[in-house]
């Protein structure tokens, strides 16, 4: 066997051009393969990424009943936020960050008019944390909230422009950079702010846009006297692949009194959507495997077609039937591998270069486009290996085998 | 809604001017008397400017039970006539004569296009909920009080009252919110004898300090006081009848 | 000889060779292009569920109705009547039309028995009133969510469709039609009419909605006229959905209602109206076009490889040629029209195998699975003759720019070498 592995290697080895050709087959596929499945999974994280890590964060935790409760935006019972249980609560494995948000509506007003809102509290010292794209949503021009920030908020786009209120700075004749909160209580005690504009939203959600206002927590909190309490956390995880583990650990940490739910829950529309878009990605890569084994078994056939008279002049010195079959099989191995390992490692590269360079597509309201991190899914980048190895092996199996079946005569007489 | 109530209750005036510098809580006292009496029944009409320049006008029976029951009839415009609202302590309902029924409602709820929203000023028992200070008063004849909330649960964080020298009617009001932020103010006028020996402001305007284009008058057409209000015209089985 | 007649013949000389490029071709153009109509599929089935489940291919407001921010939507109502629904209606494309009246009110729920002191069973919701007659022309999704119960049965009945979830937090249950309980029983729908007055209806719980779409759960379905009862708006509405076929129509059927209608009115797609589906599926394309670029690749480096053999191959043919005076250019020209021809049809016949399959998935519809929602989904994945058309067009050039190389290779072989070559 070693020397029909020799002489494989040899033979490949010798006609440089011809096992080139092949190679590259295998190798090009390879790499179109994990190129592609790399900028579809950048593209699904990207989904994702905007929900968890712009919107709603991994996990959150509210009191328990808030979610099916028949009032809009319950702001008893409360959590407490400290020190303490942000620290227990980073402390369950899997837990990479916590913030806590106060959710909540008023009347905000410009002195002239007023409307409902709903209004964001959040933390900005924290919410990066668990919301690592906490402020992408701020147009230019304004800018996001600052850990120093007290008497600043965000307004939403529309929600400002019917009130003619723009970010501090860019204050005119005839337009406000400030806007008075006002709010109850739970136990019904009226209160008001002043507050400073400093920059707007824009989503492609209308009612982001019409309807909040995001502040920061310590002002909702003083707004609503509500001091030390939030009516949410929101918990960012590690690994998304564990999800429902960590969940299950912090329901374990926490008891009963409280709920996690998973962004999942929080967003069933964007989960659905995002659930579509896997099916169809699968398939999609399913028929590029197609389309690369076909032109590595194309390129196969022809270059065992073309050594039609090799394989008669062996057979004419008396090389057995079988050894040739084994050889050239032996041959595609070889073959298969050596492009296998290169595409990979080709294929690895090019998605490492584009994940660090990212490629930008166009995302509504951000300032300008965001990025595509293709990544590399190295159980897949096996799979295609072996599917990659085996068909070229199985690619030269047929005309092996059926040359080896000719007349040495027929054989040393053709092309 | 409640805040209505409060309005018409506010409707009582009672005693002989005070002799010598009253303190805080005998000011107070006196202003939960004329303005709150324990039980009376009264007509009243409502009226309500919003930010567009628009205004609605509302013809309001009410009575008023203990401290804190309180039932509205409205008689006017048509599109409410017949509705009602009942108030039991944090509890109110309100009744409908298309449903026939009466639906609990959440205190928070904004009722009647925000119309009543100003009228949550009219609560009256200041000097259960508030401790007041008296300071110097830049108004003319005129006792001036600060109060600050005794707990969390009151409508207002502080309130300045202006009241006359000569019989402790209010004159003129200022409502704050926690942060100190004026949100509602009220000037007292039309002092009217209801009743022999009662007298107190018949009109009350309210203003929304934060939306200045909005506000509400009261205007208290006539008030009974003592009158029987049995505990079971406060259920809520007994709305609409 | 032409050159042209001279490439078909090498082509067809080497029949192993040639069948081999154009099955790389043919599976290449044809897997592109049922990959493009799984995509157009996939696209078209959130459409449907958006356009023909909740908005409408186009709606019809008063001006200034979506931008409104402040103050009550039903300020901003429409005076509805025939004649404005058969202008609406006599646009080319308008195959529905549905009047609506959009607000938001709360849900009541009667006091359990002897239960004075409860907590109040009362919600805030998001209605829309429709004619049930006349919506599930514009959108005959809407009636796949029904969950318990059945559908509103006519545009006058005191009825209410919930939110399933929004039904359970509220204690509310289905009422049978035909032996409803006793009108005391009914949950009351308040609403604030335009000035703000509150008034209120009983109405009897006839279905459930499951939600497959987005917003939140605090939905529910009015008939219309009931709503125009409770908000005093009798003869008045907030919206037209207008449904449009086929729905690429749709930005011309706005462009001609604005016409028709003029000023005073304001009409918007649906991708104006949410512009969230539409961002994703331009994203979708864009990813689309990057992994087609990199197939494309692929596949043409492997007509480069086989063009770069064929050229090898026939080095001696190739010196005969240049030795009896073909000139190198005319070498370069006839290996490009082989790429060419071979492009041509491998994407002709590719384009065509792809059409067929793209065509028999179309009729046997893929299913994908909604977990959470009470339908799965179909695909049917289909492409227009356009895109074909292209996918030929790019492979011929491709196939052409595959063979530039291997072309070139050809023309600088030097004769003598050549012949002498085996």
């Amino acid at each position: 066997m070693s020397t029909f592995l020799g002489m494989a290697v040899r033979n490949v080895a010798r006609n440089r051009r011809r096992s080139l050709v092949t190679l590259s087959a295998v190798l090009l596929g390879v790499t179109a393969v994990l190129v592609s499945r790399g900028i579809m999974d950048g593209f699904m994280r990207l989904m994702v990424d905007d929900v968890v890590e712009g919107r709603t964060g991994a996990l959150q935790i509210h009191p328990s009943g808030y979610m099916a409760s028949v009032e809009a935006l319950p702001l008893e019972p409360s959590l407490a936020y400290d020190e303490a249980l942000v620290a227990r609560l980073e402390a369950v494995p899997g837990v990479s960050g916590v913030s806590g948000r106060l959710t909540f509506s008023g009347l905000v007003s410009n002195g002239v008019a007023q409307t409902t809102f709903v209004g964001r509290g959040v933390d900005p010292g924290r919410e990066t944390r668990a919301v690592p794209r906490f402020g992408f949503e701020v147009r230019a021009g304004g800018r996001v909230l600052a850990p120093g920030d007290h008497a600043q908020v965000l307004l939403g786009s529309e929600l400002a422009r019917s009130f003619r209120a723009v970010p501090s700075g860019q204050k005119t004749e005839g337009l406000v950079d400030r806007v008075t909160l006002a709010a109850s209580s739970p136990k019904g005690r009226a209160n008001s702010m002043d507050v400073a504009v400093e920059g707007l939203t824009e989503s492609t959600l209308p009612f982001e846009n019409k309807r909040v206002v995001t502040v920061p927590l310590k002002l909702s909190q003083e707004l609503l006297g509500m001091e030390g309490r939030v009516t949410e956390l929101v918990v960012a995880v590690e690994d998304l692949g564990e999800l429902e583990e960590v969940a299950e650990r912090l329901r374990a940490e926490l008891g009963p009194g409280y709920e996690v739910h998973t962004w999942q829950e929080l967003q069933p529309f964007v989960r659905d959507v995002i659930r579509r878009q896997r099916f169809i990605l699968a398939m999609i890569s399913s028929i590029l495997f197609v389309i690369i084994l076909t032109g590595i078994i194309n390129t196969m056939l022809m270059s065992v077609f073309e050594r039609v008279r090799e394989i008669g002049t062996m057979l004419a010195v008396g090389v057995r039937r079988r050894q040739v079959r084994g050889l050239f099989l032996w041959e595609a191995a070889v073959l298969g591998v050596a492009g296998g390992v290169g595409g990979v490692a080709l294929g690895a590269a090019l998605v490492g270069l584009l994940g660090a360079w990212g490629i930008p597509i166009e995302n509504v309201g951000t300032g300008g486009p965001i990025l595509i991190r293709p990544e590399l899914d190295l159980p897949f980048a096996g799979v295609t290996f072996a599917v990659a190895v085996v068909g070229a092996v199985v690619a030269a199996a047929w005309p092996a085998w059926k040359a080896s079946r000719l007349n040495p005569v027929d054989a040393l007489r053709a092309n | 809604m409640k805040t209505i109530l409060l309005a018409v209750v506010a409707v009582l005036a009672a005693g002989p001017a005070l002799a010598g510098d009253p303190t805080p809580e005998e000011l107070l006292r006196r202003y939960d008397e004329v303005m709150g009496p324990r039980t009376f029944e009264a007509e009243s009409q409502m009226t309500a400017w919003r930010e567009d320049g628009s205004s609605r006008a509302y013809e309001l029976r009410m009575l008023k039970a203990e401290d804190d029951k309180s039932r509205v009839w409205f008689k006017s415009p048509a599109s409410v006539k017949g509705q009602e609202i009942l108030r039991v302590g944090d509890n109110l309902w309100v009744y409908l004569p298309n449903v026939k029924r009466a639906t609990r409602m959440a205190n928070r709820e904004s009722f009647q296009g925000g119309d009543f929203n100003n009228a949550d000023i009219l609560r009256v028992s200041y000097s259960k909920d508030y401790a007041g200070k008296l300071v110097a008063s830049e108004v003319p004849e005129t006792w001036a009080l600060e109060l600050k909330a005794k707990s969390q649960e009151t409508a207002y964080d502080a309130i300045k009252l202006w009241l006359r020298k000569s019989d402790g009617l209010p004159v003129k009001a200022q409502y704050f919110g926690t942060s100190g932020q004026m949100l509602r103010s009220a000037e007292f006028s039309d002092y009217t004898e209801f009743e022999k020996g009662y007298q107190r402001p018949a009109k009350v305007v309210m203003r929304n300090e934060l939306v200045k284009s909005r506000r509400s008058e009261l205007v208290v057409k006539s008030l009974k006081r003592g009158v029987d209000a049995p505990a079971q015209r406060f259920t809520q089985p007994d709305m609409g009848r | 000889m032409t050159l042209l007649a001279l490439a078909t013949r090498n082509l067809l000389r080497n029949r192993r060779r040639t069948a081999i490029a154009l099955a790389a071709l043919v599976v290449g153009v044809g897997g592109m292009v049922v990959l493009r109509g799984l995509v157009n599929g996939q696209q078209r089935i959130i459409l449907e569920n958006i356009v023909q489940g909740q908005l409408g291919a186009v709606q019809v407001h008063h001006e200034g109705y979506l931008a409104l921010v402040q103050g009550s939507p039903l300020s901003l109502d429409m005076e509805d009547s025939e004649a404005l629904r058969q202008r609406i209606a006599s646009v080319r494309g308008v195959v529905g039309v549905s009047p609506r009246v959009a607000f938001g009110g709360m849900l009541s729920m009667p006091e359990p028995e002897g239960a004075e002191d409860s907590e109040p069973r009362t919600a805030f919701l998001q209605v829309l009133a429709f004619d049930p007659a006349l919506e599930p022309r514009v959108t005959p999704k809407r009636m796949a969510w029904v969950g318990e119960g059945a559908f509103l049965s006519e545009v006058g009945a005191p009825e209410l469709m919930l939110n399933a979830d929004l039904a359970r937090s509220l204690g509310a249950r289905v009422m049978d039609g035909e032996a409803p309980p006793p009108q005391e029983q009914w949950p009351a729908l308040l609403a604030a009419d335009r000035d703000g007055a509150l008034n209120g209806e009983g109405v009897r719980l006839s279905g459930t909605l499951v939600s497959a779409s987005p917003g939140d759960r605090r939905v529910g379905y009015l008939p219309l006229a009931t709503a125009q009862r409770v908000l005093r708006m009798e003869g008045r509405v907030t919206e037209y959905a207008v449904a449009v076929e086929p729905l690429e129509d749709a930005r011309r059927v706005r462009d001609a209602l604005r016409a028709s209608l003029g000023p005073g009115y304001e009409v918007h797609t649906w991708e104006e109206v949410f512009p969230f589906i539409a961002q994703l599926m331009g994203q979708q394309d864009f990813l689309f076009g990057i992994l087609s670029t990199v197939f494309l690749l692929a596949v043409l480096l492997g007509i480069v490889n086989v063009m770069l053999m064929s050229v090898l191959e026939r080095v001696r043919e190739i010196g005969t040629m240049l030795a009896v005076g073909m000139r190198r250019r005319s070498i370069i020209v006839l290996f490009l029209l082989e790429g060419w021809v071979l492009g041509l049809v491998g994407g002709v016949l590719g384009a065509l195998v792809g059409g067929a399959v793209t065509y028999w998935l179309h009729q046997r519809g893929i299913l994908l699975p909604s977990p959470g929602a009470t339908v799965d989904s179909i695909i049917r994945p289909f492409v227009t003759f356009t895109y074909l058309g292209r996918s030929v067009v790019m492979a011929a050039v491709g196939a052409g720019l595959a063979a530039l190389w291997p072309a070139w290779r050809a023309s600088r072989l030097r004769p003598v070498e050549a012949l002498a070559s085996t």
